[in-house]
């Protein structure tokens, strides 16, 4: 997988969370197990998706439970006591599809995107994701962490 | 006059935020309309009277370019204005989409101005008489 597709992937994730999540980030890219970005007493939710073209690979975000909450309560302009589990879901796997589909829409090939899917954190760690590279980016906001990443040559199903 | 919107994304949560958008906008609308996919847009269509789509590409069971080439194809719905609404960006979707009929074309993520922008072109050219108005798919106002 390129270098030119992480930059493009930066781009995507800053783009998606100033425009419609209305939070300036700072991506980072750290070395390191996902665990140690998190704590582990709050659980995560996450979403990820499949893209196929000239590089085919999987792509993933994962989000702590409480910051769901409050992105998803940004996004669609509702007080964070009027977000339900649905809301936060539906919230996650659309911003994976905003972050993706910029990306690749910044590169000339065609690229087919599939259907972003909920994963939970377990399943998530279960999955144990092996394909040839493996970029992890951890995207600090004020307050809080979110982790996004890009797994090439295979896919996430 | 008020007009009836259909929106049609498989995300619930992008629904909501497109109608929002186009409520503090301030257009005067009658009713909104919502379909998670193609097929849904299509019944959505035969029983209710929509005076402009907004759709998305990338969804289950029908895709958005899919439910556009269907609309084209009926007497009753190519009339009616569709804006493509999605992230998939690409030259080559935008040409697709244009080729099969669409009146404009917002790549997600968006702003608020382009939604607005887009809506007040079309209202103001074919909205107000979409039904009277074979030939509103060949604006081209790209």
């Amino acid at each position: 997988m390129s270098g030119e597709m992480m930059t493009a992937m930066k781009q995507a994730i800053s783009e998606v969370m100033d425009k419609m999540f209305f939070m300036p980030v700072q991506i980072n890219e750290k070395p390191g197990e996902l665990g140690e970005w998190f704590s582990i007493k709050e659980p995560m939710v996450g979403a990820f998706l499949d893209f196929t073209g000239p590089q085919t690979g999987c792509s993933y975000i994962l989000v702590p439970a409480g910051f769901a909450k409050e992105i998803t309560a940004n996004f669609l302009g509702y007080s964070q006591d009027t977000v339900n589990e649905k809301h936060e879901r539906d919230t996650v796997k659309e911003a994976l599809n905003m972050i993706v589909g910029y990306m690749l829409s910044q590169f000339e090939d065609a690229y087919k995107i599939g259907i972003p899917q909920y994963i939970n954190e377990q399943d998530f760690m279960n999955k144990r994701f092996k394909g040839d590279y493996n970029w992890s980016f951890s995207i600090e906001t004020d307050d809080n962490y979110i982790a996004a990443g890009l797994i090439a040559n295979m896919p996430c199903k | 006059m008020a007009f009836n919107v259909l929106i049609v994304d498989d995300s619930s949560s992008m629904r909501a935020v497109i109608k929002k958008v186009i409520k503090v906008s301030g257009f005067n609308v009658g009713n909104y309309f919502e379909a998670g996919d193609g097929i849904e847009a299509l019944k959505t269509l035969e029983n209710d009277w929509i005076d402009i789509v907004l759709s998305d590409i990338n969804m289950p069971n029908m895709d958005g370019m899919s439910f556009l080439s269907e609309m084209k194809k009926n007497e009753l719905f190519r009339s009616i204005p569709v804006v493509i609404i999605t992230t998939e960006g690409s030259e080559a979707k935008i040409q697709e989409s244009i080729s099969l009929g669409a009146s404009g074309y917002i790549k997600k993520p968006f702003s608020p101005v382009d939604i607005k922008k887009t809506l007040s072109r079309l209202i103001g050219e074919e909205v107000s008489d979409v039904r009277g108005n074979d030939d509103s798919d060949e604006a081209g106002d790209f």
